[in-house]
């Protein structure tokens, strides 16, 4: 209950039970009747309160530390001895504190360019230097059999290979309808139409089959990989591995490593073959004979452009399963940062298959020539 | 005799066809320490957690503050929730948030409070245990004993009535250990909350409970219930006096070679 005395004088006489209810209708009450006035002296009084918890004291503190009433002097009376205890404890320099300081510093855009710039740079300078720690370690760790844990791999093959398979049909298939769906159109308008399944073959197995491949295996296991050796990292796992003097590349990277590198030319193939599959059903939809369509791929494809998809493929699987490896062994600590070293993983992965897959498309252009 | 706030009866815990534990009966006093123990794998933190309500028992009642928490449903069951708080082993600090949020968080979720009281309330249960200096500070910056304050604090926000704590003294050395002895027994004594520990710290069982239980993982059952001082100097059961003599099993050979 408020009270307004003589003038610059106000009463606050508090009944009953002060709880975290009680204490946020009081608050609107008096921050209404507080605000408009301008008071010198202001009296609380707290002698039939019968009970006080964490939020009413919380309120008295506040109406004590003049926060709401700037300018006046307040005192509290008839407070109990032990809540009294409590109350002194508290100050206001306890409070301020709490403000946070200005922590946010701004920096130039010059120098945030700059160092988004620097430190992209040394994420890639690690990222080459693990892969060649990686192959350096990959033959002698194969050519010793009790190194390799070849049930691993095997384990791995059918997770991120076999378990795959279904998903990698359905996008393949889907992409190479779609493609020869809306470019017959196109080709029809320069009378173009019978290079259709053509298109279709090398587009997939030049570009889209290893791609679609890859960017599903970085999705589905890279992330799975990079969560895998994250939760080892916070469990200290890899810690143990080390004590016992075991390298937890060769241990644990080779594995998925050898594992990708064998399982992503098959997933390639099938992607490849499902892709060319979609775009032929919708060739022989629009009137295509079937030799004609075996025809027109036979000439279209060459050996060259097989190699360069198994080439593709075996170099995008060692991509997608040393940036998860490396990413899950980068793992910092705290709850999110097996989330954040996924994110990298996947993240990381897409960017290096598609620079690789530029440096294959140069290549190819050089060595065909 | 003072007021029964937890009374738990013929309570059986356990998953599917295993029993964990079965006809386990108690009550607890309001204002008293109430510490559970028992050695490894005696179901101490199963008990904890079915009467924090985590774990839903197989037969019996636990009544808090009067409500029974196994048939309570709906608003009143998140209501006798609300009523006791709980600090974890691990303190179940929520890394993203600095310590200040992780307390002012039942406030700010629970009550319509204006934020400067949140702050306040949430300031003065960090006060409390002595962490006011570091409220900003992240739960990963702070070491063990100030995490396991700070969770406590956090389970103290909404003023609760009682309050659960996991095993507190685990991995503290025994400075830092004694010092949340203290600070238990000062909450106990002069706020009236009524503890319930689960711990197998025997030096810190016999600085702060008023009664204990004993937990024994043979018989899946209550082995003693009393004061800790006594059952050391009375107990007739040889497993319960090596236990509060912390002495080892005479049968057995060091090594099982």
């Amino acid at each position: 209950m408020l009270q307004f005395g003589p003038p610059g004088f106000a009463r606050v006489v508090l009944r009953g039970c002060l709880n975290a209810r009680t204490a946020a209708i009081s608050w609107n009450t008096l921050e209404e009747g507080l605000r408009a006035v301008k008071l010198e002296k202001l009296e609380v009084d707290a002698r039939e309160m019968e009970l006080c918890d964490g939020a009413g004291l919380s309120l008295l503190r506040y109406l004590s530390m003049g926060l709401m009433t700037p300018e006046a002097v307040v005192a509290i009376n008839g407070l109990d001895p032990d809540l009294e205890q409590l109350f002194r404890a508290f100050t206001l320099e306890d409070y301020k504190a709490l403000r946070p300081s200005s922590r946010a510093r701004c920096h130039s855009l010059p120098a945030e360019v700059g160092s988004g710039v620097g430190h992209a740079a040394r994420d890639l300078r690690k990222q080459i230097e693990f892969l060649g720690n990686v192959a350096r370690n990959i033959i002698p760790t194969l050519w010793s059999r009790r190194q390799t844990r070849w049930p691993e791999v095997g384990r791995v093959f059918e997770q991120a290979g076999a378990n795959a398979v279904p998903i990698v049909s359905l996008i393949s298939i889907l992409v190479g309808l779609i493609i020869a769906f809306e470019s017959s159109q196109t080709l029809a308008n320069f009378g173009a139409q019978i290079f259709l399944v053509n298109m279709i073959g090398i587009i997939m197995v030049r570009e889209l089959g290893p791609l679609l491949a890859a960017v599903l295996l970085a999705g589905r296991s890279g992330s799975a990989f990079a969560a895998e050796l994250g939760t080892m990292k916070v469990n200290e796992e890899l810690d143990a591995l080390k004590t016992f003097g075991l390298d937890p590349i060769r241990f644990l990277v080779i594995q998925r490593v050898v594992a990708s590198i064998l399982l992503t030319p098959l997933l390639t193939c099938f992607s490849t073959f499902l892709g060319i599959m979609g775009g032929v059903s919708v060739a022989v939809a629009l009137g295509y004979s079937w030799s004609l369509v075996y025809h027109q791929l036979t000439a279209s494809l060459h050996l060259g452009d097989l190699v360069l998809c198994a080439a593709k493929s075996v170099a995008f699987g060692a991509i997608v399963a040393a940036v998860g490896c490396l990413r899950g062994l980068e793992t910092g600590e705290g709850p999110s940062a097996v989330g954040v070293s996924t994110t990298r993983a996947v993240v990381a992965s897409i960017i290096l298959i598609v620079m690789a897959d530029a440096v294959f498309a140069v290549l190819f252009y050089v060595l065909n020539k | 005799m003072s007021e029964i706030v937890i009374s738990v009866r013929n309570l059986k815990v356990g998953y599917g066809d295993t029993v964990i534990l079965h006809n386990i009966n108690f009550d607890v006093e309001c204002g008293d320490v109430f510490v559970i123990l028992g050695g490894s794998g005696s179901g101490k933190s199963t008990l904890l957690k079915s009467m924090i309500g985590l774990y839903a028992p197989l037969e019996g009642e636990i009544w808090i503050e009067g409500t029974n928490l196994v048939t309570a449903e709906g608003e009143e069951r998140r209501d006798l929730l609300r009523r006791f708080g709980v600090a974890y082993q691990s303190g179940a600090l929520f890394g993203s948030m600095t310590i200040l949020e992780n307390v002012r968080l039942p406030l700010d979720e629970l009550t319509a409070l204006p934020q400067p009281l949140k702050e306040l309330a949430a300031l003065a249960k960090l006060k409390l245990v002595g962490l006011a200096a570091s409220v900003q500070k992240m739960p990963a910056e702070l070491s063990g004993g100030m995490q396991k304050r700070a969770a406590i604090a956090r389970a103290m926000a909404l003023d609760p009535r009682i309050l659960f704590l996991d095993e507190p003294s685990a991995g503290l050395d025994p400075v830092t250990a004694a010092d949340l002895d203290l600070l238990i027994k000062e909450l106990a004594n002069r706020f009236g909350i009524t503890f319930v520990v689960v711990s197998h710290d025997l030096a810190s069982i016999y600085s702060i409970a008023d009664r204990v239980i004993m937990l024994d993982s043979q018989t899946k059952t209550i082995a003693v219930e009393g004061k800790p001082a006594v059952l050391r100097d009375t107990a007739t059961d040889p497993h319960v006096r090596r236990f509060f003599r912390r002495e080892p099993d005479a049968d057995a050979s060091r090594l099982h070679l």
